[in-house]
């Protein structure tokens, strides 16, 4: 049950109500504004090269001008997007579609699709066990989970990162475990929060959306989530989502 | 003029290559690092002349970046410019309390950050280049022999060393210090050199015959501390001073005062001469015994009763009672001591007496 501050009459607490809102919907401006600069740099200084020398860089640079652009562009989308879900999914707008998925070939797509570069990819290392059979769920939302909780492994730690998907007749089980700078134990309650960020990661570029999406993913696909963490050792999230064939 | 070299120190590998593009189209030599530790360790390595640094960074941030590097004299000089997505003030505020050189705000044009980066390292080269003619000048200024070697050979000097020596500088510059020293001298400080050079001792200074070109050995100060290393080598620099005067107090006395009377238009010759050099009596290196023995051969054995309970300010009255003898005959023995020291009284003589050391008090 939660408990609404709003329903006391007392004025003084409802503007003290009113400045927590003003506040902490600055802070969201500012994380959201901050997280966007980086990529909007890449494109803008990218282009201006571009224009600057008309086209007249060496084949290589032209190229590598292109594609820095299109990794920023669709690191921006990414964001974008991730916003647009959290923000329909609280209105509760966000419903789960289920249809069959080859779990063995969803995975690799996964992969693909967090790793941003071939270096990234070949730090995650996938160990599967798969059923045969297709496995029904919603696999937008299962991929949208997932990869934010690969991006989220392959940004806090520098080692390797194991993913390891167990398929069984009625469940399928996920782990994923990095070995990063882990959640700080008494901000655990926190990490499903949107826009809280815990105090190790500061410094870190994101604004504290990923483990929210990540959250909400799983209950609408019916599963549960939970993890272990310690503090500059590693954390390991397990993930458990209920086959919806049966 | 060689490319200038840009350190990048920036997290995010799309933007710290772009960085990387946009300045190697431009002419600049670019190094990434993609964290603060390697930054900091690049910061030594590659000695950039300027350093481009974003704030958000774990578990280094640019904050620290900063603070590690302006610690040390090697890189605290490097202009330091700050890319940042805060663009709050109170964040502006903090980087520029550090001392950073700029900051620039993501998004940026390209022109303003080649543009800060040009201003910067211009500055940068403006302040290098007056503290190095400033040094440059006080190198040469300096009335004595400064030289830059690598304990071998002499790679800088400066005119006053090479008017010491006599030798045109641009023949003392492929010399080695061994052909400039005798044999004996080089003997003793070889040992020496060689511990600066491996950074057991950090400097030394001994007196040494120098072969010039003049005569055949003269004798100099030498004083040698160790410069900087580079690639292996230790650079030392060597200061070579005139041996310290060793006249005596007396004679110095005695050339102050002849200059004072010169200055005057007096000229120290002849009688004058005589007398004031008497005065200070050469030679002025005088044992105890030998005091004595002049004082004794000057003055009869009264004479220097006299001259001593004189000096100790008693009057004519009590010396005569304290030595038995009549106030006439002290009289008589002072009138002897002042003609023989040439004094017009008997203060002059006390003074002549004391000035030499011819009574014990």
């Amino acid at each position: 049950m939660t408990f609404n501050l709003k329903d006391i009459s007392d004025d003084k607490v409802q503007d003290l109500v009113r400045e927590a809102e003003f506040k902490s919907g600055k802070q969201i401006i500012s994380l959201i504004s901050h997280e966007m600069r980086t990529p909007l740099s890449i494109i803008s200084s990218n282009v201006q090269l571009l224009k600057s020398f008309r086209f007249n860089l060496d084949e290589k640079m032209v190229n590598d001008t292109f594609l820095l652009c299109e990794e920023a562009i669709s690191s921006l989308t990414d964001f974008i997007e991730n916003v647009y879900f959290l923000n329909t999914a609280f209105k509760g707008e966000v419903k789960a579609r289920y249809s069959p998925v080859d779990l063995n070939l969803f995975i690799d797509e996964v992969v693909n699709k967090a790793a941003d570069s071939e270096f990234n990819r070949s730090r995650i290392k996938v160990k599967k066990e798969i059923l045969m059979d297709p496995f029904f769920t919603d696999r937008i939302l299962l991929m949208r989970c997932l990869d934010n909780l690969l991006v989220n492994a392959l940004n806090f730690s520098s080692e390797d990162i194991q993913l390891e998907v167990l398929s069984r007749e009625n469940e399928l089980v996920i782990t994923i475990e990095d070995q990063g700078i882990g959640i700080p134990g008494e901000e655990k309650e926190l990490v499903f929060e949107p826009f809280k960020r815990c105090s190790n990661v500061k410094m870190i570029s994101g604004c504290g959306i990923g483990l929210p999406i990540v959250k909400i993913c799983v209950g609408l696909l019916g599963g549960s989530i939970d993890f272990t963490s310690k503090l500059n050792q590693g954390t390991e999230f397990i993930i458990k989502i209920r086959n919806h064939e049966c | 003029m060689s490319a200038k070299k840009v350190l990048i120190i920036e997290d995010d590998q799309g933007l710290s290559r772009t960085l990387k593009n946009v300045l190697t189209v431009n002419g600049y030599e670019v190094q990434i690092a993609n964290t603060g530790a390697e930054g900091i360790q690049k910061a030594y390595e590659y000695s950039p002349d300027l350093i481009l640094c974003d704030i958000n960074m774990s578990p280094i941030d640019g904050y620290q970046v900063y603070n590690i590097l302006n610690d040390s004299s090697i890189t605290n000089k490097i202009p330091f410019i700050y890319i940042s997505g805060k663009s709050d003030l109170e964040d502006i505020r903090l980087g520029m309390e550090l001392g950073v050189d700029d900051y620039i705000v993501k998004p940026f044009s390209n022109e303003e950050l080649l543009k800060s980066i040009k201003v910067r390292l211009a500055k940068y080269e403006k302040l290098m280049n007056a503290g190095k003619s400033d040094y440059q000048a006080l190198v040469e200024l300096s009335p004595n022999g400064i030289f830059l070697f690598d304990g071998d050979t002499i790679y800088e000097i400066n005119q006053a060393f090479s008017e010491m020596i006599g030798i045109e500088s641009n023949d003392l510059k492929k010399m080695n210090l061994k052909d400039l020293l005798t044999d004996s001298s080089y003997a003793i400080i070889q040992s020496k050199i060689f511990k600066c050079s491996n950074g057991l001792i950090k400097n030394f200074d001994e007196i040494i015959e120098v072969t010039t070109a003049r005569r055949s050995s003269d004798q100099f100060k030498l004083y040698v501390t160790t410069s900087q290393k580079y690639k292996g080598f230790t650079f030392m620099i060597g200061l070579l001073a005139p041996v310290e005067n060793t006249k005596s107090k007396e004679q110095n006395e005695y050339d102050r005062l002849v200059s004072i009377l010169s200055e005057e238009k007096v000229d120290v010759s002849g009688e004058l001469a005589m007398k004031l050099q008497k005065a200070f009596d050469f030679p002025a290196v005088q044992s105890q015994s030998s005091q004595k023995l002049m004082s004794e051969s000057l003055f009869s054995k009264r004479e220097q009763e006299v001259l001593k309970l004189s000096c100790k300010g008693l009057p004519i009255k009590i010396i005569a009672d304290e030595l038995s003898i009549s106030d006439r005959t002290v009289e008589k023995h002072r009138a002897s001591l002042m003609e023989k020291t040439g004094s017009k009284n008997i203060v002059e003589v006390i003074i002549y007496a004391l000035k030499n050391e011819l009574v014990d008090l």
